[in-house]
């Protein structure tokens, strides 16, 4: 990253010791975890390892939707005002966590070191996963759906401002949050920028109703408790679509509610139109559906508490290997269809 | 038969290095992009920032300047 010592990011960035990792082969990941498919992720610390704040997340939508030059000024003003504190004694020394390093997870060293690839941050995701299903540990809706929207909220921010509040809706409104209000808050941790509050919401546990937000208005700090909606945690997992085992080959979006009544499935059902089909699917013979295709019953299933399509109903609730009978209607004509899922590769 | 699928396989390689180079590009651009962003000025602007790309060099320097440490994270294309 080129930047002008004459300009105020400059200047504020010299009064760091600037660091960039491409690769994680050494890196403690248990220190520096984070959601590992964003494109871009920073941390501020100090020498004994202390993390002041993050600076990065992400949405649904692109990996840039919070990425802005002006909020990363306030977020290295703000990592400076931290360690000024923490030389002065203001600012408690935290415990660090455990460390972790790639080398000790053995479904990411085979895959990488042992073979002098290079640990890649997605492969780190993806790898943790095959070895939480290696494991038995593995829990896919709490970790496949480890970064909550803020939208789920009515929560819009002014991006550029940090964590100032646009605008405010739904649960956010009907708990009093205003647009202006800064976020500085959430139960009880600090949070200084976006990167901060996507990873304290990521930790509130799924079964919770209510999550408490410290925010900043007219120079006080107030406390407001917001109502979770239904599957606040739910989003969309095209973008670490490939990051879970099985591979299904295919990407499907739900029928409306219209589609499947006019079409005779039930309406809460996961039934769902496929828009893309991987070419993989022909070359590994996994099935023969069709950019089209309505799919409306996997081996007798038709409905699932969180899954809306038939990808995703098969990804959360099969294992790699697994045969189904998917149950299709193309056209006019109602097919029955074999699919054989397969586990991940290498991928870059 | 074996041309059959000898043509399945050419017909799905050759998607597979067009979506391949399709991404590639990309990526080359976003990453130019993301360069170049910050610089708010022309290309002849010197660089006034040293990225160290050695996270325990990182930490060496921290503690011998008493700087806190700005760390990036970034998927290389």
């Amino acid at each position: 990253m080129l930047t002008e010592e004459d300009t105020k990011r400059g200047r504020l960035l010299q009064q760091y010791v600037t660091a960039r990792i491409t690769r994680l082969d050494r890196i403690n990941i248990g220190l520096f975890e984070y959601d590992w498919y964003n494109t871009l992720y920073f941390f501020v610390l100090n020498a004994d390892e202390q993390i002041y704040l993050r600076y990065g997340g992400r949405d649904v939508q692109s990996a840039t939707t919070y990425l802005n030059l002006e909020s990363l000024e306030l977020a290295l003003e703000q990592g400076l005002r931290l360690h000024r504190q923490y030389q002065e004694g203001e600012l408690p020394r935290r415990p660090t966590p455990p460390a972790r390093y790639p080398r000790e997870i053995p479904a990411l060293y085979e895959l990488t070191s042992k073979r002098g690839r290079c640990v890649e941050c997605h492969l780190v995701g993806d790898m943790l996963n095959v070895q939480r299903e290696t494991d038995g540990t593995l829990d896919k809706l709490r970790h496949l759906y480890r970064t909550p929207e803020l939208k789920t909220l009515g929560i819009r921010l002014d991006v550029p401002r940090g964590l100032a509040v646009a605008e405010a809706t739904g649960s956010a409104a009907q708990a009093g949050l205003h647009a202006g209000d800064v976020i500085r808050g959430l139960n009880g941790s600090e949070v200084w920028t976006f990167g901060d509050l996507q990873w304290q919401f990521g930790h509130v546990p799924h079964e919770s109703d209510r999550v408490d937000l410290t925010v900043e208005r007219e120079g006080k700090l107030l406390t407001l408790s917001f109502a979770l909606p239904d599957r606040w945690w739910y989003s969309d997992l095209t973008y670490r679509n490939l990051s879970v085992d099985p591979r299904v080959y295919f990407r499907a979006e739900p029928l409306t509610r219209k589609e499947k009544t006019a079409r005779g499935f039930i309406p809460d059902g996961f039934a769902s139109r496929v828009r893309f089909v991987d070419p993989l699917a022909e070359l590994l013979a996994s099935h023969e559906l069709q950019v089209g295709d309505v799919v409306y019953d996997v081996d007798g299933q038709t409905r699932d508490p969180i899954a809306t399509t038939a990808d995703t109903f098969i990804k959360l609730r099969k294992r790699a290997g697994d045969e189904v009978t998917l149950h299709v209607l193309r056209g006019t004509d109602r097919l029955a269809m074999p699919l054989k899922t397969q586990r991940m590769g290498f991928r870059k | 038969m074996r041309a059959s699928s000898m043509r399945i396989r050419d017909v799905v390689i050759g998607k597979g290095r067009r979506r391949f180079r399709s991404v590639a590009w990309r990526c080359a651009v976003l990453y130019a992009v993301l360069s170049v962003l910050p610089l708010g000025g022309s290309a002849a602007a010197k660089e006034a920032v040293v990225w160290i790309e050695s996270y325990d060099e990182a930490l060496s320097e921290a503690r011998r300047t008493g700087k806190p440490i700005f760390l990036e994270f970034r998927c290389a294309p």
